[in-house]
């Protein structure tokens, strides 16, 4: 069945995603900052009559003239030159009806383009809120379009946009434009005769903003902030990791007492309950910790954290632009490396890629956990602070100075003085909506569990293979997994790693964890389930390695855990992001060097001092 | 009572998915390649129906487990994006 081709395009921030999933049913990822879509998404719907529509949403482009790779995308779709993308036959234009001073700018340079067009003047109830008029049949008599108005995060709130488009699709015309004309003095104009605004700021976000731009008052709140997330991981999450615990605990336990001795048994035990049981108790840290990322994106505060922060990145070689980047790396690698497509200067964005693995990702919470857990005291420190939560904090930012230190090399490096200033929107506060907060925590867990069913759950069948076969010959003494292959490998590694303190049961961790770095956790715990004899004391992970660790190991593999790549899915996406094998190569060398020196430097210094 | 033999069947079923799981995360352009070639293979026309069927089957349930080839499953954008992949590779220009 044919299907009219839509495209949505507009300025960072102005809501295309949000609209797109209001149209679509879709669950992208939006939040209240610029630079969250970096690609362009597809998706269907059907209107009431039955007509089907695609829909393209683009990345946010202040002008077709781009400057970044994500700017390109939208560039070259509006103007049909994106190979194997047939042009659209409608372009939605979806400005912020509360900042239309800039975003009737790009709406007038797609106008120019001759193609047919809609404007969706989104966030209607937010302008209306602030006092904002808009006289709509004006602006469309003004610009020679029609407009529509959408308020794209409430249910319905596209309802206006589905009727019009499903009405004149077919017969929306393009409108003539006067290229000569000057864009700011027409965009004067216009707002002149269709648009009252009683102040061209938010009067709240003003006051709010003299606090939190403050530039001592502003970074210590910022600082607040970051402690009391890190403190409550520790604080809030114990009762529901307990829970889990001795669910699974209890489930495999169950399980393994009905079936007979044998293979399949341990496999089940000691593999898969002993392993995937280790990971999955995190999922409360995981979700406490992705809240307030949620509630902190959907405010609109980060962009005001990059805002402070940019001076301090300026000096350690990195722009006020690379901070989404680097913060989308909080969850992972990944989407942080791809999202550094808006960032224009191709050598910022190089020294980015080179970091962002430096930012701790959330598949380094289960293993920074399991150690903090075992060898940290649970204690108060000023009768207020967890010294848990403290010690997870200095590690969250022992990876961001690293990434610093790391850029500021870089930068003396090249020997780069050129400057760049940041120029970046800051969005209006809102309030966060506890139903994006649910969906995004809801999205977070089936992430979670869908890597726990799938990869760490192979990784952990396999290493129970690897560490149950060959089986030990006759007389042996040892326990069978020294003999097995998992074990040899492990102390073979072992005189590698041995100067760092890491004994061969960490070797073989350090292996599978190269799938995904939760994987080293799962891997443990298999590795001492299929060395100890006792169940229990096999499934209570955190309290073996208390017992036969000493601390300066657990300190080493927590350094080791700061820089090391153990992920192999963040160097693919670096080889595709920058075509280029050397730069995977010079990543990959320079943070396996930087973690075997720092967990060496920890190793040593701990073994005097302990 | 399990006899030795089911256990070790099962065992090794799961041993081969998790193996095959991985390989096609991590190595999805070798595996699809291999993929192609067993297809072609099966499906000559020298082959009995049968085995030219099965040829047909693996044709069909082609699947990729990271469509982006990143493998991180990170992000639900593979799943609902099946897209052409694009490249967006760092390039320098010499300053005027």
């Amino acid at each position: 069945m044919s299907h009219s081709l839509i495209a949505l395009v507009g300025n960072p921030n102005c809501g295309k995603t949000a609209l797109f999933n209001q149209l679509t049913g879709s669950r992208q990822k939006v939040a209240n900052y610029a630079g969250v879509t970096v690609e362009r998404k597809e998706g269907r719907f059907t209107a009431p009559s039955g007509r089907l529509f695609k829909l393209l949403d683009l990345p946010g482009a202040y002008s077709l003239d781009a400057t970044s790779p994500d700017e390109v995308v939208t560039r070259d779709i509006c103007l049909g030159r994106l190979p194997g993308e047939a042009e659209p036959d409608l372009i939605v234009c979806v400005a912020d009806a509360t900042n239309l001073r800039l975003h009737l700018r790009f709406v007038l340079e797609v106008k120019r383009l001759g193609r047919p067009m809609v404007l969706a003047l989104n966030m209607m109830d937010a302008a209306r809120k602030r006092g904002i008029k808009i006289d709509r049949e004006e602006l469309q008599r003004q610009l020679g379009m029609d407009v529509i108005e959408t308020v794209a995060i409430k249910a319905g709130g596209a309802q206006a946009l589905v009727e019009h488009l499903d009405k004149t699709v077919d017969t929306q015309r393009a409108q003539p434009f006067d290229a000569e004309a000057d864009p700011h003095a027409v965009v004067r104009g216009i707002l002149a005769a269709a648009v009252s605004m009683p102040s061209a700021t938010d009067a709240m976000d003003d006051r709010i903003d003299r606090v939190v731009l403050h530039p001592a008052l502003g970074l210590a709140i910022l600082a607040v902030v970051m402690f009391f997330i890190f403190q409550a991981v520790f604080s809030w999450a114990q009762p529901l990791m307990d829970g889990i615990d001795h669910g699974v605990s209890a489930l495999g336990t169950w399980i393994t007492s009905m079936m007979p001795d044998g293979l399949l048994r341990s496999l089940v035990g000691d593999g898969i309950f002993a392993g995937l049981g280790s990971v999955l108790v995190f999922l409360p840290q995981i979700l406490i910790l992705f809240f307030f990322i949620l509630v902190l994106e959907e405010s609109g505060y980060l962009p005001r954290a990059a805002f402070l922060l940019d001076r301090i990145m300026f000096k350690a070689g990195l722009t006020g632009r690379s901070f989404i980047p680097l913060l989308s790396s909080f969850a992972c690698a990944i989407p942080g490396i791809m999202a550094t497509r808006s960032i224009q200067d191709p050598r910022d964005r190089l020294t980015t890629i080179l970091v962002a693995p430096l930012m701790t990702c959330s598949a380094r919470l289960p293993v920074y956990t399991l150690l903090i857990a075992a060898f940290i005291p649970e204690r108060t420190v000023w009768s207020l602070f967890n010294l848990q939560g403290i010690v997870l904090f200095v590690l969250y930012v022992a990876g961001i100075v690293s990434a610093f230190a790391v850029a500021s090399f870089i930068k003396w490096m090249r020997k780069d003085k050129s400057e760049h200033a940041l120029l970046m929107e800051l969005p209006s506060y809102r309030m966060p909506s506890p139903r994006n907060i649910a969906i995004g925590l809801w999205e977070r867990a089936l992430i979670f569990l869908r890597r726990v069913t799938t990869i760490i759950l192979s990784v952990t069948i396999l290493l129970w293979f690897l560490s149950t076969f060959p089986a030990p010959p006759e007389g042996a003494t040892l326990p069978a997994i020294d003999y097995s292959l998992a074990g040899r490998i492990g102390h073979l590694l072992q005189y590698v790693f041995a100067p760092i303190g890491f004994n061969w049961q960490i070797c073989v961790a350090l292996i599978p964890g190269l799938a995904a770095r939760e994987v080293a956790v799962s891997a443990l715990g298999t590795v001492y389930a299929m060395s100890g004899s006792d169940d229990a004391i096999a499934a209570q992970l955190g309290h073996t390695i208390a017992a036969q660790w000493p601390l300066a190991t657990a300190l080493s593999l927590l350094a080791w855990y700061v820089f090391a790549p153990q992920c192999m899915s963040t160097l693919a996406v670096i080889r595709r992001e920058t075509n280029s094998w050397r730069t995977v190569a010079t990543a990959a060398t320079y943070l396996f060097s930087l973690a075997y020196l720092a967990s060496l430097l920890t190793y040593q210094i701990a073994r005097v001092l302990t | 009572m399990m006899s030795d033999w089911i256990q070790g069947l099962i065992i090794a079923a799961a041993v081969s998915w998790s193996l095959l799981h991985l390989l096609r995360k991590y190595f999805p352009q070798q595996v699809g390649r291999f993929r192609a070639k067993c297809v072609a293979a099966l499906r000559a026309p020298s082959q009995p129906r049968i085995v030219q069927g099965i040829g047909g089957w693996m044709q069909t349930h082609e699947k990729s487990d990271g469509d982006c080839e990143s493998g991180c499953g990170g992000c639900s954008g593979c799943a609902s994006n099946p897209q052409p992949k694009e490249q967006h590779p760092v390039t320098f220009h010499r300053r005027p």
